[in-house]
């Protein structure tokens, strides 16, 4: 398994397209990273929220 | 009895339409004055506009039918004739199917035929104009057909108009391009026979399926879920 | 005889109920969700690091790698939808509708990011952001259709009601997909100028599409990882007043 880049400098640049493949794959997995850190966060912020609802319900009942 | 019903149902919406006259004159006004805005946007060279033609007179005409589109169901959806109907014994998509045709009357049929005068504005030569109508006749029935779905799915909204464009344009592509390509053939001298031919494929596809989508559609909007 | 079909039948439909769902999805997540990072890590640094470059194309065709999954997400997603949409509509399913309205942006998100990744290998590859061949423009009218959907099952007071609309409509956005797809490659063959066809791919050697499977792989894992969780989530909210949902609120609390 060889790397087909020699130096991390090659590798950013990728042969002249580096803007094109960095900004592809940073908008691709950034997108994807915000959808996934989303639906992650989300079901852990409503808990909390239906915790404290319930709590409030209780001490009310 | 089923016929009669579909018969009564179909009358009811044209005299109603032709009561308020602003229903269906509307969209037929804003045909043409969308038709007037391209030479003013883009260039009133007669060369471009020939070429254009189709398109332009394709796509107001897109526009107009989808403008006219959100009244279909949404004066018997707050009248709470939807529900009679649904209660009748005719088949909901027949129903559907005369509302359609009397809808279509008004704004479809309407469109055809101020077409060539479309077509003499925009500088298309008068043999193009018999395909034109054609293309329209066809599509349009097609176009309401489909749109009526939209319209079926968003009776229940109060903002919901805006949204049957949304949902059903895609759909509407395909006898965008055919019905513009029969046009365009007709320009190079082309046999239109096989555009035609495929327009009406289409229109009885719609025939065939759309009426059931949209009457699934209306009941789901009645019944709140 | 019907005693016992009955009884299948009852068992079927206790499968289907969002709390059954939600319990077996939640063991079904580790088995998508370790699998997806392990195989994009992999295809991350195989396809960017360790493949060869390619000998037209040079380093800009490594954006395959993530565009040709993402294409072929976005179309599985609205099939997913589509059926989804046939489930809720013929047995009134409600796990399908959640699912349907969990599933909805993420495929959106990977018809976009089609789009988008695309456009940005065009660029370099062929001189151009953006070209009306058949694909891309196939693949920007599907983002139509799911922008449609996703609009239908918000625009609704009862959500019940939304996500049934929005099935109805998947159901006829997937019927009319084809004739949609047929339309546009015909006009697009019919307005070709240019000598070369911009979607062509000429066969791929073993070092570049060894990657470009790992990362196939990895992203579908991804695609069933998102969706589950976002199912989960819409089942929660959606049965926010049931006995078993309020229990298994009260008890994480401990």
């Amino acid at each position: 398994m060889t790397f087909y880049f020699a130096s991390w400098a090659e590798f950013f640049a990728m042969g002249g397209h580096g803007l094109y493949v960095w900004l592809a794959y940073g908008l691709f997995w950034g997108s994807l990273g915000l959808l996934t850190w989303h639906s992650v966060q989300a079901p852990k912020r409503w808990r909390r929220q239906q915790q404290m609802l319930l709590k409030r319900q209780r001490r009310q009942s | 009895m089923i016929w009669r019903i579909a018969v009564q149902v179909f009358q009811r919406d044209l005299r109603l339409a032709s009561r308020q006259s602003g229903e269906w004159l509307n969209p037929l006004i804003f045909f043409l004055m969308v038709i007037t805005l391209v030479p003013l946007a883009i260039s009133p060279e007669p060369a471009r506009l020939r070429e254009m033609a189709g398109g332009i007179i394709w796509i107001a005409a897109l526009l107009a039918v989808l403008l006219a589109m959100d009244g279909l169901f949404r004066s018997d959806f707050e009248d709470g004739t939807l529900e009679q109907l649904l209660l009748t014994p005719a088949p909901l998509p027949l129903l559907v199917l005369a509302k359609v045709l009397a809808h279509w009357l008004q704004t479809g049929v309407a469109l055809t035929l101020l077409a060539p005068l479309a077509g003499v504005l925009l500088n298309l030569p008068s043999s193009v104009l018999v395909t034109l109508v054609l293309s329209l006749l066809l599509g349009t029935l097609t176009l309401s057909l489909i749109s009526a779905i939209g319209a079926a799915l968003t009776v229940g909204l109060r903002r919901g108009g805006v949204l049957v464009p949304l949902i059903t344009l895609p759909m509407h592509i395909p006898v965008l391009i055919f019905a513009t390509g029969s046009i365009q053939a007709a320009l190079s001298g082309l046999p239109v026979v096989g555009y035609l031919a495929l327009l009406g494929a289409f229109l009885l596809l719609a025939l065939c399926l759309a009426p059931f989508a949209a009457a699934a559609a209306l009941r789901l909007a009645v019944s709140g879920s | 005889m019907t005693n016992w079909l009955r009884r299948l039948w009852a068992i079927i439909e206790s499968t289907v109920s969002p709390r059954y769902f939600y319990q077996l999805s939640g063991r079904w997540l580790p088995w998508f969700a370790w699998p997806a990072v392990i195989l994009i890590a992999v295809g991350l640094v195989w396809g960017l690091a360790i493949a060869p470059a390619d000998y037209q194309q040079g380093n800009s065709y490594r954006i395959i790698f993530i565009h040709v999954p993402s294409a072929s997400l976005a179309m599985g997603g609205y099939l997913l939808l589509a059926i989804c949409g046939a489930i809720t509509l013929i047995w009134r399913v409600k796990t399908a509708e959640m699912v349907a309205k969990a599933a909805a942006p993420v495929g959106a998100l990977f018809c976009l990011m089609a789009l988008v990744t695309g456009s940005l290998w065009g660029k370099p590859t062929w001189g151009t952001y953006w070209v009306w061949d058949a694909r891309l423009t196939s693949m920007l009218i599907l983002l139509f259709l799911y922008f449609g959907v996703m609009a239908l099952q918000s625009a609704f007071e009862d959500v019940a009601q939304g996500s049934k609309a929005a099935a109805l409509l998947a159901v006829v956005g997937v019927v009319n997909l084809p004739i949609i797809k047929y339309s546009v490659e015909w006009w697009n063959t019919l307005h070709q100028g240019s000598t070369f066809r911009i979607t062509e791919r000429p066969s791929m050697p073993p070092e570049m599409y060894l990657p470009l499977l790992v990362m196939f792989l990895g992203l579908y894992a991804l695609f069933a990882t998102l969706i589950l969780l976002r199912s989960r989530q819409e089942i929660l909210q959606r049965e926010r007043r049931s006995q078993w949902v309020r229990q298994l609120i009260e008890d994480e609390r401990e």
